[in-house]
């Protein structure tokens, strides 16, 4: 997958380690001023440093975890603001006046983390307006009261940022800032139970711990309020509230972490991808395991120069899946952000890559394996031609010879039994001559036969095998029945595996019978030769053997050599008649 | 009476040469054709009393004498017709004699350089037959299975002989049997063959392409 992609920039990590440091060193800083300030209970610190903390820890996990889902990121804001917030209590006027910038630092940050939990951002134009309205009014006021609040009024360090004592002004704002507060409140409440109530099960499943921390903390410190500071309820609310906010980013962490048992996804992408139509479903397959509809799957294609999904359209690339040399192989695209577990995702694309390429490398072996087999198919025809045409040239030319030779021997022989006197010698030559030549042509005969017999191109396989047997020493029953028009390369295919068969049989079997069987079943040939001899063929062995297998491979048929059920030999073809 | 002849075949220089071979002994040579079409225009402008057809020429190559041949031998019942061929095919002889065995010769190609050649073709051309001795063998050693009309080995070399042409004597001479003897197996082979009742002169060649048909 490519990391680049999956954060928001290279500066992502650069940003954490910052928000990391900044956060350790205020929160450092904060818990220190909180203990020499004095005024707090212990409880109050330790949970304050705590929540504080937590929230910067589970932001980190949170981040490296879903390095693309900011929600990391805003967590770790919002320890860094809580910490923040308690600058003020420094008696150092530097760091006092700085720390009254921060006052109220952590509300527009959680406001900002509530509306965008779970998936890292704002989803909506109501939640950005109500985040940002947050912000604009929490640092108005802060900015307000830094320029107008003169702490030495309440005994506090010096106020290095003050423009004017404006108490009045200060007092104005406060009470607009409560009524604003109660109105950003209404909204956070409202939109976030809306969003519950919308949300499918894995989304209430992130919300639910969040929203029932909220929940708690939230009745406790309402009735706080209520019952007011010095009510015999308060000590019990006030920790209450608490403790709440300091499990809180727990709730974060566990919702932003919830995602289906990896295993589960996994095996329900396993068996699916096991299954036949796999590639053709596998973005469905993807789409249902990770419960995302919006997910898009593109296959690489390096002439649309781009991602490519089963109805044609381009998918931009969210995630690469590359094959093990690094060339890309699809894309993974999804609308939402994905916020399952970043191991979850990448097990999913590794997967998907798998299938991908699973596929790809298919669709070459089978490219392969055709291309392989017509130029097997072409070779075979090519020899048969070659053999034809060496027949024919020879007809055409040296058997012509021969016989025109013959015949003129004859000629002569006819012309020299006419005369009135003749030399029994010149007699016995002319007559050694003519058997000689005969010899000769037999010979050329046999040889151009055995090249290529005009026979089976002339007459076809039947009388070609009948040939065969008549050329035969020992008895070769040949049984036909009424075949189709073959195919030239089959039916020559067929006539050399009876023929190959049939020398063996005699040569190496001793077989005293041998029979050839040629039958037509509905797209295929089957040739047979049964004989009788001592059997022990060799299926491997011989060239003979080694290149029928090849010849009938070719043509995609198949050739068995096996002992017969009476002893003796069979040789089986079976060669396919139609095109593939 | 001369004999008129024409010859087909696309090998120029055989065609020649038998033609001169022909001529020599006492045929005329009227016309030879390079292929099938050319042949039929001839027979059918001249009226031959015999065509030598070899069975390979163009276009094809494979099989347009024989169907030449057998055009022939429906058109003009009276031009009688002589294959000649690199291979013997029992099928072939078949459809070449059809239903009537006169005036018919099929031989291997090479017999013409024969002693016997001349004989083969003056039977032919006389009305009689001449089938190559190795059509009987070819067939003989093809026909395995069906038990019935089953031969002798004595009475399969004379079929064989009877299949080439020969009269009762030659086949006596040349088995060394009497007349007598080779007479009792042309009976015997008619016998087998239910051709008991048919005229002497078809019968013998009748007699070959049945037991080559029973296959």
């Amino acid at each position: 997958m490519d990391s680049a992609r999956r954060g928001d920039g290279g500066w992502t990590p650069l940003l954490v380690v910052l928000l990391a440091a900044v956060g350790v060193v205020i929160g450092a800083v904060a818990v220190t001023l909180k203990v020499a300030d004095g005024s707090h209970p212990w409880s109050d610190t330790v949970l304050s440093g705590l929540s504080g903390s937590l929230f910067l820890l589970a932001g980190v996990v949170t981040h490296l975890r879903r390095p693309g889902n900011r929600t990391g990121l805003l967590m770790m804001v919002v320890g860094v603001a809580f910490f923040a917030e308690d600058l003020q209590l420094s008696t150092d006027p530097a760091v006092f006046s700085a720390g009254l910038l921060f006052v109220h630092a952590s509300t527009p940050a959680i406001v900002h983390l509530v509306l965008a939990f779970p998936h890292g951002r704002l989803p909506t134009t109501a939640a950005r307006v109500l985040t940002a309205t947050t912000y604009a009014v929490v640092y108005g006021y802060t900015a307000l009261r830094v320029l107008t609040y003169d702490s030495t009024d309440f005994h506090r360090p010096e106020n290095l940022l003050l423009a004017a004592d404006r108490p009045d002004l200060l007092a104005t704002a406060t009470d607009v800032l409560d009524a604003v507060g109660v109105l950003i409140a209404a909204g956070v409440v409202l939109t976030l139970v809306r969003r519950f109530r919308a949300a499918d099960p894995g989304l209430r499943a992130a919300l639910a711990p969040v929203l029932l921390i909220a929940f708690i903390g939230g009745i406790a410190a309402l009735a706080g309020s209520a019952v007011g500071g010095r009510h015999s309820l308060y000590p019990v609310l006030a920790p209450v509230y608490r403790v709440a906010f300091c499990a809180w980013p727990l709730a974060f962490l566990a919702g932003a972490l919830w995602t289906r048992p990896r295993r589960a996804v996994i095996a329900d992408l396993l068996i699916a991808a096991g299954r036949p139509d796999a590639t053709g479903g596998l973005r469905d397959t993807l789409a249902v395991a990770l419960r995302d509809p919006s997910l898009r799957l593109g296959r690489w294609r390096p002439d649309a120069g781009g991602f490519v999904d089963d109805r044609g359209a381009l998918v931009s690339a969210g995630t690469v899946l590359r094959d093990r040399e690094g060339r890309p192989l699809g894309a993974l695209s999804r609308t939402e952000v994905p916020w399952e577990d970043v191991r979850t995702a990448e097990a999913v694309a590794a997967l998907a890559a798998l299938v991908l390429d699973n596929e790809r490398l298919a669709v070459e072996a089978r490219e392969r394996l055709a291309e392989v087999r017509a130029s097997r198919a072409r070779l075979v025809s090519a020899a048969d031609d070659e053999r034809r045409r060496v027949e024919r040239d020879l007809h055409d030319g040296a058997q012509q010879q021969l016989v025109v030779l013959a015949l003129m021997l004859r000629m002569a022989r006819h012309r020299f039994d006419e005369l009135p006197e003749r030399d029994p010698v010149l007699a016995d030559r002319l007559d050694q001559c003519a058997a000689r030549l005969d010899e000769a042509l037999a010979a050329l005969r046999e040889l151009a036969h055995g090249i290529h017999p005009a026979v089976l191109t002339e007459a076809g396989l039947v009388p070609a095998l009948g040939a065969l047997a008549a050329r035969s020493p020992r008895p070769v029953d040949v049984e036909a029945a009424d075949l189709p028009d073959l195919p030239a390369p089959v039916a020559a295919t067929a006539y050399f595996v009876a023929a190959e068969a049939v020398t063996n049989a005699l040569k190496h079997a001793r077989a005293e019978t041998i029979r050839v069987a040629v039958r037509c079943e509905p797209g295929t040939l089957h040739v047979s030769v049964h004989d009788d001899g001592v059997g022990g063929a060799d299926p491997a062995g011989g060239t003979g053997l080694v290149g029928l297998r090849d010849r009938v491979g070719a043509l995609d048929g198949t050739l068995e050599i096996r002992g017969g059920p009476a002893g003796g030999t069979v040789v089986h073809a079976a060669l396919p008649l139609e095109e593939r | 009476m001369t004999k008129r002849v024409v010859l087909a075949d696309d090998m120029t220089l055989f065609r020649q040469l038998l033609a001169q071979y022909l001529t020599g002994a006492g045929y005329h040579v009227v016309g030879q054709a390079e292929d099938g079409k050319s042949l039929r225009d001839m027979v059918s402008a001249l009226h031959p009393d015999l065509a030598v057809v070899d069975i390979r020429m163009p276009p094809a190559g494979r099989l347009e004498g024989l169907e030449t041949a057998v055009w022939l031998r429906a058109r003009h019942p009276g031009v009688a017709v002589l294959l000649l061929s690199e291979y013997l095919e029992a099928a072939h002889l078949a459809t070449l004699v059809g239903g009537q065995a006169t005036g018919v010769g099929y031989l291997l190609k090479n017999r013409v350089s024969d002693k016997d050649f001349l004989a083969a073709v003056e039977r032919v051309a006389g009305g009689g037959c001449a089938v190559d001795p190795e059509v009987v063998s070819l067939m003989l050693a093809t026909r395995r299975r069906d038990g019935s009309a089953d031969l002798t080995p004595r009475e399969r070399e004379v079929l064989a002989l009877m299949a080439e042409g020969w009269s009762n004597q030659a086949i006596a001479d040349r088995l060394h049997l009497t007349p007598k003897t080779v007479e009792t197996h042309i009976r015997s082979i008619f016998q087998s063959l239910g051709l008991a009742t048919e005229a002497e002169h078809h019968r013998r060649v009748l007699a070959v392409l049945t037991y080559l048909r029973s296959t």
